[in-house]
């Protein structure tokens, strides 16, 4: 426990103030579920001089559709996404929001924060990635957007400048697409992904004919499959299901001698499931 | 250098001055006394810990008290009195959902927060409403049929 300050912003000029003049010096706590443990363990590194709390920045805190995309503020809770509808458009993401820890815990949550936390096995992070979500970071110096594939650099680690907040998560709203999640885990409640994947589709009848699979656990970031896109493609879904299953995709990157052949076999089969619910929502869509 | 912070807590207005790493359950138990707020995983995860927070359910060992500047906090000894339980303690004394009692503080303002938004759960929602509070005792039908009783106690 050594920061020594603490920051209330009320504005996101205030916040973006205050980020630019302790820059790695300061922690920002959003809902805090992951970084207050830290910050209680010593684990936070290097050890801030302050800690900045960004929650009654009310401008941070909203969900609205606008140019083609769904649009979340940076201090929007999981709890909140649930409850929108226009996040309901997103099956993929509105099933990994349901499996993040607990109801008390996605009350104050946030994806903002889960992305700044870049945890490999993240829910919410595996279905923004399939979805084709993209962050929009904001500095004193300016903005810039970053997609998912480019965000994480290694396990707990993004390309984040320190001065950068991120500001807002955006969604593309694809009407001809169909997206699902499946988590692989020992228990039903609050319990980290074995291995993750979100399916997002678009299907011509039985055929797949353009998918985004993004896998969560098993690689020391969240990462897109586009080794097993490319068996999908262009096939019938049961087709589809069959190629996938016991394959091994490239971007898994699993050393753990631990875990690493049950879950090398098991990646194919929840990709599958994937591809069948999402496929199934198609169907139901029609 | 300590921040203070003015919240209310039990219905009674506090300034204190805490440090700004300081978690919530900490002020609550070693600057309050108010034991019934439990620590036990220190992540968020056992629900031991949960407190309202304006009315909602969270968990005080992953809160800053720094950040709970104009806050209203309920804990275990704000809901009722030994004389005058409230409907969701009773409702536990009752069906016997209580065992060691531990987990119990947690539970019923988890339980009070749910009913109060949803009066009338089914037993999948409570499940769900309760699967971040982890009891080691009963095994969770006792607990399922407090909030039960609960929800028929607070029926309009």
């Amino acid at each position: 426990m050594t920061a020594q300050t603490f920051y209330n912003p009320a504005s996101i000029a205030e916040l973006l103030d205050v980020l630019d003049k302790f820059k790695e010096k300061v922690v920002i706590v959003n809902g805090g579920t992951d970084v207050v443990e830290r910050l209680q363990t010593g684990r936070v590194a290097p050890p801030p001089d302050a800690i900045m709390y960004i929650r009654n920045v009310a401008e941070l805190d909203y969900i609205r559709e606008e140019n083609g995309h769904v649009a979340v503020g940076g201090i929007t809770s999981y709890a909140e996404m649930l409850s929108s509808p226009l996040c309901r458009q997103f099956g993929g993401l509105m099933q990994a929001l349901a499996e993040i820890g607990s109801p008390p815990i996605r009350t104050i949550a946030t994806p903002a924060g889960n992305i700044g936390t870049a945890a490999p096995a993240a829910d919410c992070n595996a279905a923004l990635m399939a979805l084709g979500a993209s962050v929009v970071l904001a500095s004193k110096t300016g903005e810039r957007a970053l997609s998912f594939e480019e965000l994480f650099s290694g396990p707990q680690k993004t390309c984040l400048r320190r001065d950068e907040l991120i500001r807002e998560i955006r969604i593309p709203v694809n009407k001809t697409a169909t997206s699902a999640f499946i988590k692989l885990a020992k228990r039903k409640a609050q319990d980290i992904a074995q291995v993750s994947a979100c399916v997002c589709l678009e299907a011509e009848g039985d055929v797949c004919k353009n998918v985004v699979v993004s896998l969560g656990a098993v690689a020391p970031v969240t990462v897109r499959a586009r080794s097993m896109e490319a068996l999908i493609v262009n096939k019938t879904v049961d087709d589809a299901v069959a190629a996938v299953r016991g394959f091994v995709p490239s971007e898994a990157s699993l050393r753990s001698p631990r875990n690493k052949a049950y879950k090398e076999a098991v990646i194919g089969v929840i990709v599958g499931r994937a591809i069948k619910k999402a496929h199934a929502e198609t169907a139901g869509r029609k | 250098m300590s921040v203070e912070v003015t919240c209310t807590i039990n219905g009674e207005q506090h300034v204190l001055p805490v440090e700004p790493a300081e978690t919530l359950v900490e002020s609550l138990r070693l600057r309050l006394g108010l034991t019934g707020v439990k620590k036990a995983c220190g992540t968020g995860d056992c629900g031991a810990c949960t407190v309202l927070v304006d009315g909602e359910a969270l968990r005080s060992c992953i809160l800053l008290t720094a950040s709970m500047q104009g806050k209203s906090i309920t804990t275990i000894e704000g809901l009722g009195t030994p004389d005058n339980l409230h409907p969701v303690q009773e409702a536990f004394v009752e069906a016997g959902g209580i065992q060691c009692g531990f987990c119990t503080p947690g539970m019923i303002l988890t339980a009070k927060a749910m009913l109060d938004k949803n009066p009338r759960p089914s037993d999948a929602e409570i499940m769900e409403g309760l699967s971040g509070n982890l009891c080691r005792c009963t095994g969770y039908v006792k607990i399922v049929d407090s909030v039960h009783r609960a929800a028929e106690k607070m029926a309009p």
